[in-house]
């Protein structure tokens, strides 16, 4: 199940769970390590060089006021385990998380910057999807406030079930993951026989350090799952404020959950929207412009990504669908019956897309290609052969 | 008839059935003076789930108030009307778990249906209320109406003319009162002192949480599905299934012995019935009445309906009013089915049919929808 995402040179920047599910049966390129694209995916690697460093010590996030009474702590630009936006809404009695993160440890620490910022116990946590990065601190903020409701979508619920419990036990497997990039420190060469250049070497170098640094994280984890989910529209009063938790179809994931904030026109969206680049890792590319332009129709003026920074307009949300847009019609247009989405890659051309969101960053690109042109043509093939792969994480297709 | 102007009265103060009992002296039983001539009964309807049961009709109705009990957490469905009798409930549920009451569910708008919402609020200061938009927003719209002195006034307004008629014996017709007659408005007015007494007690608890299709709830190994299936007896009635037990909470969906169609959608309603007896249950608790062990009453319930709904079809002429189409529906056969002689039902069956009933089905047909709640 290692996807084509696991080409030289393919790092997903953006780190991406690169799910897997909707990637090819066939694993057609082999691992060259570059991407810690394992059987479980969970880790992909930043071009961008840190320290070996302690996830939780060092974990870096910004407290970004969104609106009143609204604040994000934005994943910091270069980590290389990602981990999704958390964002804080208080009312005047209660408030409500969006997200907890990843690493237990970076979610105490947001829970004391939340205690800081407000003494309204948090009695909600809404789970914008399934990828683990969004909700692995969910037992950190149910044991700091005790009897909140964690809220998702029905899709999410049972997803979250599945992979989220068995994923407190992949600190065990982390060093098998590694194995295939000691090697090639060892060799000095990568699975196809090319030496390793020097900045290569250093991210390699960076992805073991950083992985080991997360063992501890593992540790810490605790699975804690859904209280509340529904199927469209979920209306929470946290007193003289409603948030509107709302599924408005297929999008990055079959249960997307966005929260709107109608009093602060503020919309925080999960991974439907990812900066720089999307993810789109089991995703549903014919239909997920849809759910973007459902979004814009919302009176928001400022927009919380799932990855990414705070936003003050809809320019990257529509760039975003105008993307989609674009390989839907790409795939389209080159495919004809029995073609793999290998195929359809060789022969689509995607250059003004990717320069567009890449500016020729060879970090960005590799990450486009991974996500966008790998991940999300084979879902865009899939779509066209009627025959949509389920959504999963880390099981052989 | 008197009852039937009375109970209209109520009708249009509470939108509801509260108060729909007023004739109904035979039924009326006592009850600690605390709370007027209400009571209720608790039932066991299955594992960890009970029942705080209307078993008939009150002089002045209150909800069934059902709690379902998790490992975590209690959900509360329907949170009553009497806040005396609510708080006599919530002693029996501590009595019953000691874990907390965590959910509680307004079915619908209807007035005894959630006024005991700020006694379960008072008791569980987590609580979370939760109900359909619709639902939360009518309760929003009418609330200053059901306490102080609005509250009052209109109560008031509908006992002078109970207390003359006792007074003087007779009916507005000069008929004097049976027994059974005079003993059901000694218990009417009864019932209607209490609930003036209960104006000043009125606290206010509205929805944390609002949803629109459904919402799925874990207690800590038991599931609570809500439903909402479509108009029905209003347009935001809430049902909830209980999968591991088989049981369906219906609200004012179904009412024993008669349903409350005040300002209901009769053709969508019948619908919506036919959705709860596709969940097959195996335990169907109504919104006033008895726990039901099978989908019989249902299922004529939803009879009735699409029988009322086919007449009303069929004889729609484009600029009919709403009383030339009453003349064409004949549901003769069905007060008989529902009341099987007793003179209260019948009486009531055929009221609400024809009258409020008759009244909505002419409304959908000429696509003149009156708004719930005026």
């Amino acid at each position: 199940m290692i996807a084509r995402a696991a080409k030289p040179h393919l790092l997903a920047s953006v780190a991406a769970l690169a799910m897997c599910s909707g990637a090819s049966a066939e694993p057609r390129a082999p691992f060259d390590g570059d991407v810690l694209r394992s059987a479980t995916g969970i880790m992909a690697f930043s071009e961008v060089p840190l320290p070996p460093s302690s996830v939780h010590a060092k974990f870096h996030y910004d407290t970004v006021p969104v609106a009143a009474g609204i604040t994000t702590f934005v994943e910091g630009p270069s980590h290389a385990l990602v981990q999704g936006n958390i964002t804080l809404i208080v009312g005047n009695d209660a408030a409500l998380v969006v997200d907890t993160g990843h690493f237990p440890a970076v979610a105490r620490r947001v829970i004391a910057d939340i205690r800081r910022l407000t003494d309204k116990p948090v009695k909600y946590v809404a789970v914008t999807h399934w990828h683990m990065d969004h909700y692995m601190g969910n037992a950190e903020f149910a044991a700091a406030f005790p009897g909140l409701a964690i809220i998702t979508q029905n899709f999410t619920a049972p997803m979250m079930d599945k992979y989220g419990r068995r994923y407190v036990d992949y600190g065990a497997k982390i060093e098998g993951e590694l194995k295939p990039l000691r090697d090639m420190l060892a060799s000095g060469k990568a699975p196809d026989g090319a030496d390793i250049a020097a900045d290569r070497r250093q991210r390699i170098e960076t992805a073991i350090a950083e992985a080991e640094a997360a063992k501890p994280e593992f540790a810490l984890m605790r699975y804690r799952g859904a209280d509340l989910s529904f199927e469209n529209t979920l209306d929470i009063d946290l007193g003289g404020r409603i948030v509107k938790l709302m599924h408005l179809g297929r999008g990055n994931t079959a249960g997307d959950l966005v929260a709107y904030v109608p009093d602060a026109k503020a919309l925080i969206t999960g991974d439907v929207l990812v900066h720089p680049v999307p993810f789109s890792y089991g995703s549903y590319l014919g239909e997920w412009s849809a759910v973007l332009g459902k979004l814009a129709e919302l009176d928001a003026t400022v927009i919380v990504p799932g990855h990414g920074p705070v936003m003050h307009d809809k320019t990257y949300l529509l760039q975003v669908r105008g993307l989609l847009d674009a390989v839907v019609a790409e795939v389209t247009r080159v495919w004809k019956p029995g073609m793999s989405g290998d195929e359809v890659s060789k022969v689509m051309d995607l250059g003004k897309q990717r320069d567009a969101f890449c500016h020729g960053d060879k970090s960005l690109e590799a990450g486009f290609k991974a996500s966008i042109e790998t991940a999300g043509v084979d879902r865009a093939v899939q779509q066209l052969e009627g025959k949509m792969k389920p959504e999963s994480f880390d099981e052989k297709d | 008839m008197d009852t039937r102007q009375t109970v209209a009265k109520s009708l249009r103060r509470l939108g509801c059935a509260a108060a729909m009992a007023l004739c109904a002296a035979s039924i009326v039983r006592a009850a600690p003076p605390s709370w007027g001539p209400y009571t209720y009964e608790k039932v066991d309807i299955a594992d960890g789930v009970y029942g705080f049961i209307e078993p008939k009709l009150n002089a002045v109705v209150s909800s069934n108030i059902i709690a379902v009990v998790g490992r975590d957490a209690i959900l509360v469905f329907d949170s009553g009307h009497h806040p005396p009798v609510t708080r006599a409930i919530i002693g029996e549920i501590k009595k019953i778990s000691a874990k907390p009451v965590r959910y509680v569910v307004n079915s619908h708008w209807h007035h005894d249906h959630w006024v005991g919402n700020a006694e379960f609020a008072a008791a569980w200061p987590a609580v979370q209320v939760v109900a359909h938009p619709f639902t939360a927003a009518l309760i929003q719209t009418l609330r200053e109406k059901f306490r102080g002195a609005p509250c009052k006034a209109e109560l008031e307004k509908e006992l002078a003319p109970q207390r003359e008629r006792l007074a003087s014996g007779k009916r507005d017709d000069g008929t004097p009162l049976s027994d059974k007659s005079r003993a059901f408005l000694a218990d009417a007015i009864s019932g209607l002192e209490q609930s003036i007494r209960e104006c000043d007690e009125e606290k206010f608890r509205d929805a944390d949480l609002t949803f629109d299709s459904t919402l799925t709830i874990d207690l800590g190994g038991r599931i609570v599905e809500l439903k909402f299936l479509g108009r029905g007896n209003t347009a935001g009635d809430v049902v909830a299934w209980l999968p591991d037990t088989r049981t369906v909470l219906t609200g004012d969906v179904v009412v024993i012995p008669f349903p409350f169609a005040t300002q209901s959608y009769l053709t969508e309603w019948a619908a919506v019935l036919r959705k709860i007896e596709a969940l097959q249950p195996a335990i169907v608790v109504p919104g006033h009445g008895p726990v039901q062990h099978d989908t019989a009453y249902v299922d004529q319930l939803a009879q009735m309906l699409e029988s009322v709904s086919r007449q009303a079809h069929s004889a729609w002429q484009p600029g009919m009013s709403a009383d030339d189409l009453r003349k064409k529906i004949d549901i003769a056969a069905w007060s008989e089915k529902f009341s099987h002689g007793d003179a209260f039902i019948k009486a009531n069956f055929d009221y609400m049919i024809s009258q409020p009933g008759l009244d909505r089905m002419w409304q959908e047909l000429s696509g003149q929808w009156k708004p719930e709640g005026e």
